[in-house]
């Protein structure tokens, strides 16, 4: 089941009346939209408070969705036209052009305001991360290195990644696992330290 | 479980088995935990600059208080597509375009020159004090439409 | 070898001594201009600039009187635009190829001439011209010349002999000199039941059409006077130009004259950014100050002649 299925899914759960796979749906998409978000608002808060309302949003008018587009687009879309009213109600224009569509077939531009998104606590905790897991894929036996950014850094299915590295595609899914939770193992006493710190 | 999670996310699990995965998900605390992390550790990988967004637990909090949402429809099956791209954008460049290699005055070719100092043999962007007029005008003539149109109009006038 | 030969002979000779008449060649312009638009058809073209050029692949299928057609570039930048019915679409991986796309899709080859060609007859005069042979095809050119002589660039088409399909096109200075062309270098026109995928490939598209660009924008608080006759104006509204969002908004005017689009941008004086005349292609960039604003036109136009007509508009508030 490809990862477009998975999505629609978790969808149609939610649809059946089912909450707890939206926060599924919000566990793997909130960073992504959150980047995209903070392309055209500056404030780190605000994109926060943006990203929270445009899954709420999307959770609303769910009951709409039908699969027609990936789940992702239809939510990328929901998340820049509420970055649109948001920027509109603060008194900020919102830009055309030369980016992406939102409902209206106008596009926003992604590329003119330079995003200032950091705060030092928050900076520092997104550093700590980054090199967090550098570091643990760096110390990762060749395989499972090669294994994982095959997947996360290429995007190539565990079929195409047996081919390259010319194993079952058991074994490559053993691997990605393998190094997924080597990974994590370094990064949990991170998470753990700052549950309590709003991040 | 935790390797049936990470392949469930690569969508490379088989259809039989992924609603028991994410049954399993949906009920474990633990689970879903990780779902979070291997998702993180995919971003942190991608150098994503957001790690730190979190709104999981207002989002979640938030649908409390919603109604419970209902599809009136049976939602369409999709074909499999390729895995998702993360989303592009990221440059800060709005040119318009011209062709370079024409110019009737030298004034013309100075500009073009200053512009695109390389391959003068491709279509490429124009990068002086003109070039946001060039692109809205582009913008405005694009796609031949307002010939259609205004050809339409024409013969109602008729 | 005679064979081949006759025919060919035949139809030079039914050219030189059948003297079409206007009439009739106003009415080859009008088939051509629907054929260019609605025609099936698979293929290659290649456009030129001055001394650039390039290539594009190009499929369109008609269902239902709706055409969908796409255009690939096959060098340069990256992109796409798609044809659904009305609705064209720029498509590119990245804003740069976003942009290029934009510009590819102000020409829509082969349909460059406007639905109702009648209303060209007001600023152009109809010729026809010899004969000639384009990706395999034999061809008839036919030549739109401005009638102010020294204005307006000609167009010369050289028309499909069976489908009236427009294989190749001109753009001419008023001296004569090629600014830019378009030709077919491979064409099928029996593509039976084609599919044309109307999704764009690129993460990046934008969306064209006159409906929305007409009633997206508000009026303008400015009138223009002065625009030579055949001109008329099809979208004015205020925006802000692109890249440049964080400025002030200009006026934007849009003028065509069926088959050359020319925008006057007005602003006041003091927030103008550009002055001079510049050329790019046939397109041309001339800016002019008109009282307290700054008129900049941007156009398919010579550049004298753009010069011209941005001395000759005069702007005035609107009451």
């Amino acid at each position: 089941m490809s990862e477009r299925e998975l999505d629609q899914q978790l969808v149609e759960r939610v649809q059946r009346g089912e909450k707890r796979a939206f926060d599924l749906l919000v566990a793997k998409y909130q960073k992504r939209l959150g980047r995209l978000l903070s392309r055209f608002i500056k404030d780190s808060a605000d994109v926060e408070d943006v990203t929270q309302e445009a899954f709420v949003k999307a959770y609303r008018a769910l009951p709409s969705f039908r699969g027609e587009s990936a789940f992702y687009t239809w939510l990328y879309r929901i998340g820049i036209n509420t970055a649109k009213n948001f920027l509109v109600a603060n008194g900020r224009k919102p830009m055309v052009h030369a980016g992406v569509e939102d409902e209206d077939g106008e596009t926003l531009d992604l590329s003119s305001q330079v995003p200032d998104f950091h705060t030092p606590e928050a900076d520092l905790m997104n550093q700590q991360i980054l090199a967090t897991v550098n570091q643990a894929v760096e110390a990762l036996p060749e395989d499972l290195r090669t294994a994982i950014t095959l997947r996360e850094m290429d995007g190539l299915s565990y079929d195409e990644i047996a081919q390259v590295m010319g194993c079952p595609i058991g074994t490559v899914r053993s691997r990605i696992f393998r190094a997924r939770e080597a990974i994590a193992t370094q990064l949990r006493p991170l998470l753990d330290t700052s549950k309590d710190k709003r991040w | 479980m935790n390797e049936k999670i990470s392949a469930l996310m690569d969508g490379e699990l088989s259809p039989n088995e992924v609603d028991d995965v994410s049954d399993a998900l949906l009920a474990e605390e633990s689970l879903s935990a990780c779902w979070s992390e291997y998702h993180l550790i995919g971003e942190a990988m991608r150098r994503n600059g957001v790690l730190t967004l979190d709104v999981r637990e207002k989002v979640s909090a938030r649908l409390r208080d919603e109604p419970t949402v209902l599809s009136p429809r049976a939602p369409l099956r999709q074909r499999p597509v390729r895995r998702y791209a993360a989303m592009a954008a990221t440059v800060a460049f709005a040119a318009a375009v011209g062709w370079v290699g024409f110019g009737q005055d030298p004034a013309s070719q100075v500009v073009v020159a200053q512009a695109v100092p390389v391959s003068q043999d491709v279509f490429a962007p124009v990068s002086g004090v003109e070039a946001p007029y060039l692109a809205a005008h582009q913008e405005a003539a694009g796609g031949g439409l307002v010939r259609v149109s205004m050809a339409a109009g024409a013969k109602v006038a008729h | 070898m005679r064979g081949l030969l006759l025919p060919f002979a035949v139809t030079l000779l039914g050219a030189g001594s059948v003297h079409a008449s206007a009439a009739d060649d106003w009415a080859l312009l009008g088939k051509a201009a629907a054929v260019a638009r609605t025609q099936p058809l698979a293929g290659s073209y290649l456009h030129q600039v001055g001394s650039a050029a390039e290539t594009f692949r190009i499929e369109r299928a008609q269902a239902h009187g709706k055409v969908r057609e796409r255009r690939v570039s096959l060098d340069g930048l990256p992109r796409e635009v798609i044809r659904n019915g009305d609705a064209v679409v720029s498509a590119g991986p990245d804003p740069r190829a976003l942009q290029a796309a934009k510009a590819s899709s102000v020409k829509l080859f082969p349909a460059l001439l406007p639905e109702g060609v009648d209303a060209l007859q007001q600023g152009y005069t109809l010729t026809r011209l010899g004969q000639s042979r384009v990706a395999m095809r034999d061809c008839q050119w036919l030549e739109l010349k401005p009638r102010e002589a020294g204005q307006r660039y000609a167009l010369r088409l050289c028309v499909d002999g069976k489908s009236h399909l427009p294989l190749k096109t001109m753009t001419l200075t008023p001296q004569g000199q090629v600014v830019e062309s378009f030709s077919f270098i491979d064409l099928n026109l029996n593509v039976g039941k084609l599919k044309v995928d109307v999704k764009p490939a690129y993460k990046l598209s934008a969306k064209s059409s006159a409906q929305r660009a007409a009633a997206d924008t508000p009026t303008p608080a400015l009138e223009l006077r002065g625009m030579p006759a055949g001109f008329t104006l099809v979208q004015a509204g205020e925006r802000r130009l692109p890249g440049d969002e964080g400025a002030a908004p200009v006026q934007h005017f849009v003028y065509s004259d069926g088959l050359v689009m020319l925008s006057v941008f007005a602003e006041p004086g003091a927030q103008a950014r550009t002055t001079g005349a510049h050329g790019y292609g046939a397109l041309s960039v001339v800016s002019d100050p008109e009282g307290d604003y700054q008129l900049t036109l941007v156009g398919e136009l010579p550049e004298a002649s753009l010069a011209a007509i941005a001395r000759g508009l005069r702007i005035s508030k609107k009451p």
